[in-house]
């Protein structure tokens, strides 16, 4: 893992080859890195479940299709957000197309799977993706930070 | 992920231990389930106490369970979920879905007060 910090707004960068084994702690380090920097523990939770299922959807998607890449994630945050990009090379697919999750849904079409992108959607504030040169998939998820209320409604 | 059966009068309580995440054993549950209610168990509590680890793939295998029970004229609540998972509900809406109890006992006592 690399620190850039030139700042009091760090960014990391990690690269996951291989396998998914170190994703776990990966998940723990994001967490604490988001409480650290204001977010509530429900957010960094959320925060966490979503940058791990876009994680594990690059794997899924796109190592197993070519075992040489691997997965780069990148994690900005500062006073207003908290900022993952998740980049790796694999097959195209229609992201926009899918649905963030809502409780209105038919819930059996999730029996096999296929919660991951309604997931990430419906737990984050803005997510994007973009398809670069060279197969590169690239996922971009934002969570703003709420500014803490303080007791007494001050 | 592992689950123990153990049946508590007109309940049957599911307690789902390991990482309920990636692979069939997670997808496990939703047969699992199924199986219940062919043999009219269809009042479920899931302790998630011991999961470890949780995400979409348990989630999803969650769902499905529940709208089986519904469907059966049962239900599925859940006991103990650790904070990451209560925080996925809150975040989603889940928790108006799924009840959830601080204990096992709360949740398989939930049942005979509707």
């Amino acid at each position: 893992m690399t620190r850039i910090s030139t700042s009091s707004n760090p960014i990391y960068k990690i690269s996951i080859s291989g396998s998914e084994k170190h994703l776990e702690r990966i998940k723990e380090l994001i967490h604490f890195i988001s409480t650290q920097h204001g977010l509530e523990d429900m957010e960094a939770d959320s925060v966490e479940v979503a940058i791990g299922e876009a994680c594990h959807n690059a794997f899924r998607h796109g190592v197993s299709s070519n075992r040489l890449s691997c997965v780069d994630l990148e994690v900005s945050i500062d006073e207003k957000a908290i900022k993952a990009v998740i980049r790796n090379r694999g097959e195209t697919f229609e992201f926009y197309d899918i649905e963030p999750f809502n409780i209105n849904q038919d819930f059996m079409a999730y029996k096999n799977g296929g919660l991951g992108i309604p997931l990430i959607k419906a737990l984050m504030d803005e997510v994007y993706f973009e398809r670069k040169p060279d197969n590169i998939n690239e996922v971009t998820l934002i969570k703003y930070i709420k500014k803490k209320t303080k007791k007494g409604g001050e | 992920m592992k689950i123990i059966e153990t049946i508590k009068g007109d309940v049957t309580l599911l307690t789902l231990s390991g990482k309920m995440m990636n692979g069939p054993e997670s997808i496990h549950l939703h047969p699992y389930i199924k199986e219940l209610i062919e043999k009219s168990q269809t009042k479920i509590v899931v302790d998630m106490g011991k999961v470890k680890w949780f995400n979409s793939t348990g989630l999803g295998a969650l769902l499905a369970s529940y709208t089986s029970l519904c469907n059966a004229g049962g239900d599925l609540r859940i006991a103990r979920p650790t904070r990451k998972i209560y925080s996925v509900f809150m975040m989603t809406q889940l928790v108006t879905v799924f009840k959830s109890f601080d204990t096992v006992d709360e949740a398989i006592e939930s049942y005979e007060t509707g």
